[in-house]
């Protein structure tokens, strides 16, 4: 199978994915109790004539199953809806909001595999050793300790005690920094929730790959590698890591979903103007059209990293392509 | 007929004895354990071992550092932190094993169906189990908890219902392997109905992997129920380790014991979980078993 076919195949069936997490949402805000309505009509006096115009304007009048089908209809065409509290269009808030996210999320999961990997192999090289079991604790503390915990913790050493950083925010308020300043100082703000962010990945990241460097340093062809008299740095990262490293891919790319619940919970420690904190406050206003789009927009994004993961994998693998795998 | 079931007691007797051998080898398996019996025990005992509430406000002064009546210290209303670790390891422990529990069932249940039956039942049941692993976790329980009310039965009620699906694939590929073997047979063989040879055939034999999902997901609900009380969207009534960091939140600066300590219980439990589980993993996988 070409790696075209492959895509287009992985493409058609992500697609009933999509329509599904849209269906089981709306089911969701639907079942829940309270009438929207009333909610966002609530904060401005409203009368029964303000209240119908509203129930119109929101299709909440018209029978369950029809405001689905327009609701899907409209949804995959990309018109997300209009939120209320906001009077905007609900897929310009959440772009607003996505680079915050997405650099946070990039960066911690850069950082998880540029420690985790070499922490794995290391721990690889003399299974149950002091190094390896030093390591394997470690990383089982690290996916044990709670994200916003960590964050509450690392504020107090890195901010309060030790002054190094900055705890809130992207930027450093009232300033009016441009170029390379202003990236430098977002720099700063990122360091400590991407770190934070990293841990329990970095973790998890360690642990696969000590485990597939442990797979792969058992099988005939590193035998014939050691015995060629090849030296063991070459051994371990031109035979075996390369080798390690596949299964590794599609990992990381199921974890994506995974952080995004981290990202919500760091986003609110360090006030990080992201996905989460609008999440937060789209809940607390009960916007529901906002909350169906993020969840939606959240999902795509999940659904999109997936999709990646795999064709980057059958790039890397031609056997997948040819595979039996489902 | 008394003869063949006291054999089979015997029997198990002997693998829970086997069991034990190897899970006793894994020292951090025991630490695990230890932790997880000390927390049931101090959530069994609370009210025997502080004298305070947790709820109770003004025992102190307020933001009195940790000493020798206050061992954790209070909070801004002087209320006793110490306390509120004890007792609030009732609702995590509590909530990580009823959710945990319930989601196993759930998950058993609906991999049992699909992987015995199969045809297009299995590819209904594994399309929404797919949709489900897409699905953030953590975002959707926030979800649901904010729009059906933050109470401890829908957290778990949540938490049950979203992570079943990894306990269902595994079941549902042991029942793939296992459905055609020779006992599976032998048993149809001898008219045993569907049920019975689900339930009494297969089902003992897919459990190693289930039982270790179980410990892990344990430690992902606690984790989870935390998560969801931190931000504020947890049970208001119940003091929660997530609702004292919630609380503890704004004070981080002042009174840092407020959020050390509750923190630090989160983190031990779930370690404990981990630990259990990652001993579990090796007691029970034939694979590893002769090492």
């Amino acid at each position: 199978m070409s790696l075209l076919r492959f895509t287009v195949r992985r493409v058609l069936q992500a697609a009933p994915l999509l329509v599904g997490v849209i269906v089981l949402n709306f089911i969701i805000i639907h079942m829940a109790p309270g009438d929207p309505v009333l909610v966002i009509a609530g904060e401005y006096g409203t009368t029964p004539e303000y209240l119908a115009m509203m129930r119109a304007k929101m299709g909440l009048d018209k029978p369950l199953h029809v405001q689905l089908l327009v609701y899907l209809k409209t949804t995959l065409t990309g018109d997300l809806g209009h939120s209320f509290v906001w009077n905007q269009s609900v897929l310009k808030i959440i772009l607003e909001f996505v680079p915050a996210t997405l650099l946070l999320m990039g960066a911690s999961l850069i950082l998880s595999v540029l420690i985790g990997i070499p922490l794995g192999v290391w721990a690889s090289r003399k299974p149950y050793s002091l190094a390896d079991n030093a390591i394997t604790t470690l990383c089982l503390a690290g996916y044990s300790i709670p994200v916003f915990w960590f964050g509450l913790m690392s504020i107090l050493l890195f901010s309060v005690h030790l002054r190094w950083l900055p705890t809130q925010g992207m930027k450093t308020i009232a300033s009016s920094l441009t170029g390379a300043a202003n990236l430098l100082d977002i720099a700063r703000h990122l360091v400590l929730p991407a770190s934070v962010l990293a841990l329990a990945q970095l973790a998890l990241v360690a642990r696969l790959a000590r485990a597939s460097m442990l797979e792969v340093m058992s099988l005939d062809f590193i035998t014939t590698a050691w015995s060629k008299g090849l030296g063991e740095r070459r051994v371990i990262f031109r035979h075996g890591l390369r080798n390690a490293l596949l299964p590794l891919v599609t990992v990381i790319g199921l974890q994506i979903g995974y952080m995004f619940g981290g990202a919500i919970l760091t986003e609110t420690v360090f006030a990080w103007p992201g996905l989460g904190r609008l999440m937060l406050r789209a809940l607390s206003t009960r916007d529901y059209p906002l909350i169906m789009g993020m969840f939606i927009v959240i999902t795509a994004l999940i659904i999109l990293a997936n999709l990646i993961t795999d064709i980057a994998y059958a790039m890397l693998d031609p056997r997948v392509r040819y595979g039996k795998k489902k | 007929m008394t003869a063949p079931v006291r054999q089979s007691k015997h029997r198990a007797v002997r693998a829970l004895r086997e069991f034990w051998r190897r899970y006793r080898k894994s020292r951090s398996g025991l630490v695990g354990l230890a932790l997880v019996c000390g927390l049931v025990l101090l959530a069994l005992l609370a009210g025997a071992i502080t004298s305070f509430t947790p709820l109770e406000t003004k025992t102190g002064v307020p933001f009195e550092r940790p000493g020798t009546v206050h061992y954790f210290g209070t909070d801004d209303l002087g209320r006793d932190v110490f306390s509120g670790v004890i007792f609030g390891a009732r609702v995590s422990l509590a909530v990580g094993f009823l959710a945990a529990i319930t989601a196993t069932n759930i998950g058993i249940l609906i991999g049992a169906l699909a992987g015995y039956f199969g045809g297009w039942l299995d590819d209904l049941l594994m399309r929404i189990a797919e949709m489900f692993m897409v699905v953030p976790v953590f975002v959707l329980a926030l979800l649901l908890v904010a729009l059906f009310g933050p109470s401890i039965g829908n957290v778990v009620i949540v938490l049950s219902v979203l992570s079943w699906p990894g306990t269902a694939r595994l079941v549902r590929a042991e029942f793939l392997s296992l459905k055609h073997r020779d006992f599976v047979e032998a048993a149809r063989s001898l008219s045993a109905g569907h049920l019975d040879i689900i339930f009494s055939e297969i089902l003992p034999n897919a459990l190693a992997p289930v039982i270790i999902t179980a410990s892990l997901q344990v430690a992902s609900a606690i984790l989870i129920e935390a998560g969801l009380s931190f931000l504020g969207f947890g049970d208001p009534n119940t003091v929660s380790w997530g609702l004292m960091l919630y609380w503890a939140q704004k004070f981080i600066r002042h009174a840092p014991w407020m959020a050390i300590f509750p923190g630090l219980a989160i983190s031990l439990a779930t370690l404990g979980f981990n630990l259990i589980g990652d001993a579990l993993n090796d007691a029970l996988n034939p694979r590893l078993k002769e090492r």
